[in-house]
């Protein structure tokens, strides 16, 4: 039985069980939402969110496996185990080259992923997959001597109904490797982001310990892949200079490094999809202090981090010290940037995930550029204060949330026709058919190039120079833009909500209908 | 030298039905593959009866896996899919799936809808053929269904059940044979990494040899070149096994024969024998084909010629190993060891070919022009393909990007030119053929050219 | 904090479990026991007795149509304020049902549904030939701790109840549920308790209780009632409470050893042929020939 009760009950988690709730039910989260940012704040004030509008056209996604996926393949001294059929963690074959292109003088360290997979064929479907999969554990056990394996479960071994925790049971004894089941069966939730959870409770039940000690100067960051090489190296520089260490977390990391996220003497997010569910049940279960926003991007956000950080590590003197130097240090870059986007009037639509959703709008007011709209892939109802703040400083704006879903991208594009458009590359190819000036939303893990990063100061900087040579200079959109096929027929470009409400679904048989056609 | 398998073995049973747990394995599921195979077919779209993640997982574990090659006209994100969740799991996908696909044809410009099924629908046994036959009676839109749940099998798989969805739902049930005009198969889009460049330098040999040459896959002419395939007069296939069902359906429902190519020619030798194999079947006057022949290789030898002066200086008859599927194990190392003087000393054949074949693939390695035989093994766990490597003398390494940074890191030559090579980007490059083996060459000096 | 018991009943459809345990449920809470009975058969109607004959409305289709759902949404006080709750599940021939059982458990456990609640008895009455993997749900580690199965001498039940033994035989091995006894259902003949006695030997398991064939119970079901419930002094509720009383106290927990391959099959036709010799002289049979309903 869990230990503790969580202060706000609704978001109790319950380690006592395999799996995590899906998102849409641990958080009220959502992927449909097209509409006002106020109107987003006013809905999740009431719990009014989620699942009451569907999508009756869909283009491909995410779900909970992939994303665990993303997120296992890096553990250093850790395999991954994909228990599926092969195509679902292709991906793994990937792992030799990531993190390669980092120089060695910049500190990478040495690296040897694995991964493994049951292999499920159709006679496993059918008699069960669990004895093949205690054969692959024992293969990655033997094979390379792990301290630990993770096991993603995927919709075939969900809907078979595989026990994970009962083979988990029986094998344990004999394996070296600390072995983690993960629940991310790809249908498990409508919410790819809920693998990040999946991941979590994982973690949180099968590998972090009873702190032996409070590491006072430990701070946990559950980080994305999208926080680059150099992003890690500006947040522990500036953690460094309050006296702090960064436990960068599953990036990267090794099984020890999650073992004692337990002794951290705070948790601070740098994306709440990713990191709040580590985060509420390292306070629940542990007594860790959490806060969950905002991440360090852009300006305010990145000092409000530090402070907080300050806040829950005694350090709040040294904190305003290393503000005001800071600050000294990159006011006059700031200054000059702002006076090459001043007069311009350059608007921007941005698409991502929920961390720079939230973060970007402030961090382009900041450099003096007016932000049209936001998507983000998903929204949780836990941040209401901070939607509202962000309102308050830099007024109304549109908010869309979808899982990528390009086609309704290219509507709101069409709507706000904006200067400079910040995007992810998966979405489709969306970026292809903008005309405009189309930039990556954000780079990767591995990235050591000095254009690569985007949190704290150094990355302010970086990605304000970014977004200006994008807004002056895009004959790649252009290029683009021209010659490319669109394959999306002209109509659609009528069509006003790419959303049906849910108790009309059925009684449509086409969007054509919805127009009336 | 001839390089057609003379006999037709049957198969009868694969060698490996056991499918252990596999390290590293270097091919995708049915779905994963059969998207591909769909998408490679110009304004062919895919809708997958799916969960949500199977074709972003594809996206990044395959086609971004085969030389990070883009989404194109409708691929990654941008693929109608039903995106299913448990919702669909406990209740049923059929009514999403109608839903998907009217939507699809509002939506989506194409000529030619494929459903494609995975691993959800399989399970719970949504009924995908009526809801397809049901769609179809109300919409005037090519419209077909593969079944291809993951479990189903491997990339090959894949390629097959939707080229033999196409010849049973599709293409009618008689044709008039075109004189001259021939299909190919076997060359699995994405699987193959070059499978563009491949198919394209293909039909520019046979092209040039007056034949008409319908590749399917990328192809601009798309749905036409998929109608036309009944009107082939031979079919031809790349591979001893993979595509074999295809023109063997083909060959009972249109009576067209087909030849079979145990690997795809690279460089003047091999290539050289194709076309004379081809010939031998095909109505091409001795004329057009010497000159053919002379014209592409006395390309081919000049460039050798040119190369040779780096070459001779840095490749001091190295030992070589390969490691891919059957067309490139055998492509390459028949290359480099007949016509480049390298030494053949491991082969390691990644697509569990079936047995029947297996004795055809060893004769073609044993039959290269040097004392030096290959060690030939079928492996497909990256865990022992790596021990296999690490136990063999070799200067040069032509594998996946899975063995790239081992390579690197014992000092090896090192070129990915088998699946997944995640370390470079394909739009048309190719190796095969006369160009393909000027270009193949270039990219190896380029792993160590410099001023001497 | 007393113990709480979880047990899950098994049986083959049609074969009486729902009656049985709501009437166990009815039972338990009139002896002063919090009840919950949770329905883990996508029909959905476990818990019908015990809420005058009505539907509630399902875990799954509350979740697939809800906003914001809660476990008030889903838990259903019935007859003696005892908790209903029904998994729910797709219509026959689509989806799957197995998979619909976990969602709905999990749920439910996720959202701490034993705390928030506090019943003493949990009963999960459960569609039982264990098929897949879904319906052995109940019977893993860290859910039902108690089986029960619900049978007749019927072969078909028999056999199922068979399956149900090598599940638990299965995860038995880590962690999971033991089984407690054979709910003897629709006995009214000698030769039937025989059949049962039998078997209950050959796969060394016990016998919780018989339970015999009554009119009483079919009134008090097309009533929408448990036999507790419309006819509580009836001699029939009187087998049910003494049911009850056993499964409340019963904290026998055992591996039960089915039998393997083919040795059910020789087993049962050695009753089909005692049952042939004693069918010359009874006319009362036919309900019992194996593989008859």
């Amino acid at each position: 039985m869990s230990k503790k009760l969580n202060k706000d009950k609704k978001w109790r988690i319950n380690l006592d069980e395999p799996a995590p709730l899906p998102k849409e039910q641990l958080w009220n989260s959502t992927k449909t939402f097209y509409g006002k940012a106020s109107e987003i704040l006013e809905k999740s004030r009431k719990h009014e969110l989620q699942q009451d509008q569907d999508r009756i056209f869909r283009q491909n996604a995410m779900c909970p496996n992939f994303t665990s996926v993303l997120r296992l393949m890096t553990i250093r001294d850790g395999i991954t185990i994909s228990h599926a059929p092969v195509g679902c963690a292709g991906y793994l074959n990937a792992q030799p080259q990531l993190f390669q292109g980092i120089p060695k003088e910049l500190g990478r360290p040495e690296l040897d992923f694995h991964w493994l997979t049951s292999n499920l064929r159709e006679n496993d479907v059918i008699f069960g997959g669990s004895e093949k999969l205690g054969k692959t554990i024992k293969l990655a056990d033997e094979r390379y001597k792990p301290r630990s394996i993770f096991v993603l479960a995927s919709c075939v071994s969900g809907i078979i109904g595989d026990d994970l925790e009962g083979l988990v049971r029986e094998i344990q004894p004999d394996t070296k490797a600390t072995i983690v089941p993960i629940h991310c069966e790809g249908t498990r939730s409508r919410i790819w982001q809920s693998g990040y959870d999946s991941v979590w409770h994982g973690v949180l039940k099968y590998l972090v310990r009873e702190p032996k000690k409070t590491q006072e100067d430990l701070v946990n960051i559950p980080a994305s892949f999208s926080l680059t090489w150099i992003d890690r190296q500006e947040l522990t520089r500036l953690l460094a200079k309050l006296g702090l260490r960064p436990n960068f977390v599953p990036e990267l990391a090794t099984t020890e490094q999650l073992e004692i996220l337990a002794e951290a003497a705070v948790t601070a997010p740098v994306c709440g999809s990713l990191g709040n569910y580590l985060g509420y049940g390292l306070e629940q279960e542990f007594d860790v202090p959490f806060f969950n926003y905002p991440p360090p991007f852009g300006l305010h956000n990145t000092e409000s981090w530090l402070r907080k950080i300050a806040e829950f590590t005694g350090k709040e003197n040294e904190v305003e010290k290393l503000i005001e130097e800071e600050r000294a240090a990159i006011e006059p870059k700031l200054e000059a940037l702002r006076k090459e986007f001043k007069g311009d009037e350059a608007t921007v639509l941005d698409w991502g995930g929920q961390a720079r959703g939230l973060g970007l709008p402030l961090l382009t007011h900041e450099l003096g550029l007016d932000v049209k709209g936001i998507g983000m892939y998903e929204y949780d109802e836990v941040i209401p204060e901070a939607v509202e703040e962000l309102i308050e400083k830099v007024g109304d704006f549109d908010v869309v949330v979808a899982d990528m879903q390009p086609y309704e991208l290219e509507q709101i594009f069409i709507k706000h026709k904006p200067d400079v458009y910040t995007t992810c590359p998966f979405t489709g190819g969306h970026f292809k058919r903008a005309h405009t000036a189309g930039v990556r939303h954000h780079s990767f893990r591995g990235d050591p190039t000095p254009n690569s990063p985007q949190y704290g100061y150094i990355g302010l900087i970086t990605y304000g120079n970014f977004l200006l040579r994008a807004h002056k200079h895009h004959t790649l959109n252009k290029t683009l833009g021209t010659h490319v096929r669109q394959p999306y027929k002209e109509k659609i470009y009528r069509q006003h909500s790419p959303f049906v409400k849910k108790e009309e679904k059925g009684k449509i048989t086409s969007l054509a209908k919805e127009e009336g056609k | 030298m001839n390089n057609e398998i003379n006999s037709t073995p049957e198969f009868e049973s694969s060698p490996d039905t056991e499918y252990p747990p596999l390290e590293g394995p270097r091919f995708t599921c049915a779905l994963g593959s059969a998207i591909g195979t769909v998408l490679a077919i110009d304004r062919a779209i895919p809708i997958l009866h799916a969960g949500s993640g199977c074709g972003f997982a594809n996206l990044f574990g395959y086609q971004y896996g085969a030389g990070i090659q883009g989404v194109g006209y409708v691929g990654g994100c941008a693929t109608p899919s039903c995106n299913l969740s448990q919702d669909e799991v406990v209740f049923g996908g059929e009514s999403r799936l109608k839903e998907q696909i009217e939507n699809t044809f509002e939506i989506i410009d194409g000529d030619l809808y494929v459903v494609l099924n995975g691993c959800v629908p399989g399970l719970i046994g949504d009924d995908v053929q009526a809801v397809v036959k049901d769609v179809k009676s109300k919409f005037d839109y090519p419209l077909i269904h593969a079944d291809t749940s993951g479990f189903k099998g491997d990339s090959y798989v894949g390629y097959e059940e939707t080229l033999l969805a196409i010849v049973d739902q599709l293409l009618p049930e008689k044709a008039t044979k075109k004189k001259g005009l021939v299909n190919i198969f076997g060359v699995v889009p994405f699987q193959n990494i070059f499978w563009k460049g491949d198919l394209q330098e293909i039909k520019r040999i046979l092209t040039k040899l007056g034949l008409e040459v319908n590749i399917i896959f990328g192809d601009p002419e798309g749905l036409k070149t998929v109608e036309r395939i009944p009107e082939a007069e031979y079919n031809l296939v790349f591979s001893p096994w993979v595509g074999r069902k295809v023109v063997e359906k083909l060959e009972e429902k249109y009576n067209t024969p087909y030849l079979t190519f145990t690997h795809l020619p690279i460089g003047g030798q091999d290539t050289t024998a194709f076309i004379e194999s081809v010939v031998e079947k095909l109505d091409v006057s001795a004329e057009t084909l010497d000159r053919v022949i002379q014209e592409e290789s006395r390309d081919f030898y000049d460039d050798v010629d040119n190369a040779s002066d780096f070459m001779i200086f840095a490749f001091p008859t190295l030992p070589f190993a390969v490691v891919g599927d059957t067309t490139y194990a055998l492509g390459h190392t028949r290359f480099l060891a007949n016509e480049l003087g390298f030494i053949p000393s491991l082969v390691i054949i990644t697509d569990n070919p079936p047995l029947e074949v297996r004795k055809t693939i060893e004769e073609k390695l044993a039959d290269v022009d040097s004392p030096f035989k290959p060690k030939v093994v079928y492996q497909q766990d990256s865990y022992e393909i790596k021990q296999l490597v690490d136990k063999e003398q070799i200067a040069v390494l032509l594998a996946s990007s899975k063995e790239k940074h081992y390579a690197l890191e014992k000092g090896l030559l090192y070129l990915s030119i088998s699946f997944p090579a995640f370390d470079r980007v394909i739009l048309r490059k190719t190796y095969t053929g006369y160009k393909g083996g000027t270009s193949f060459i270039e990219d190896l000096c380029a792993l160590c050219a410099g001023p001497f | 904090m007393k113990k709480r018991k979880e047990i899950a009943i098994y049986g083959k459809g049609g074969i009486g479990k729902s009656t049985t345990t709501s009437n166990i449920s009815a039972a338990l809470s009139d002896e002063g026991y919090t009840v919950m009975q949770i329905g883990c058969d996508p029909k959905s109607d476990s818990t019908n007795t015990l809420t005058n004959g009505k539907s509630i409305p399902t875990v799954l289709e509350t979740l697939r149509n809800g906003r914001n759902v809660g476990l008030e949404d889903m838990i259903h006080e019935g007859f003696n304020g005892i908790l209903c709750v029904e998994a729910g599940g797709p219509e026959p021939g689509v989806g799957c049902a197995g998979r619909g059982i976990i969602t709905a458990v999990e749920f439910l456990k996720q959202k701490f549904v034993f705390e928030e609640y506090s019943p003493d008895v949990v009963l999960y009455d459960v569609l039982g030939d264990v098929v897949c993997g879904g319906f052995a749900m109940p019977i893993r580690e860290g859910v039902a701790s108690q089986v029960y199965t619900v049978s007749s001498a019927d072969f078909m039940a028999l056999y199922a109840a068979n399956n149900l033994f090598k599940g638990i035989k299965k995860y038995s091995n880590n962690g999971g549920a033991l089984f407690s006894g054979i709910i003897a259902n629709s006995i009214n003949l000698p030769i039937q308790k025989r059949i049962l006695e039998d078997f209950s030997l050959q796969t060394k398991s016990t016998i919780a209780e018989f339970v015999p064939r009554s009119l009483t119970v079919t009134r008090s079901e097309l009533g929408g009632k448990t036999t507790i419930e419309s006819d509580p002094d009836s001699e029939q509720a009187g087998v049910y409470r003494k049911l009850a009383k056993h499964i409340i106290k019963n904290d026998n927990e055992y591996v039960p050893s089915p039998l393997e391959g083919d040795e059910l099959k020789i087993w049962a036709e050695s009753w089909s042929d005692k049952l042939l010799e004693q069918k010359e002289t009874e006319h009362d049979l036919e309900c019992v020939v194996p593989g008859a309903e």
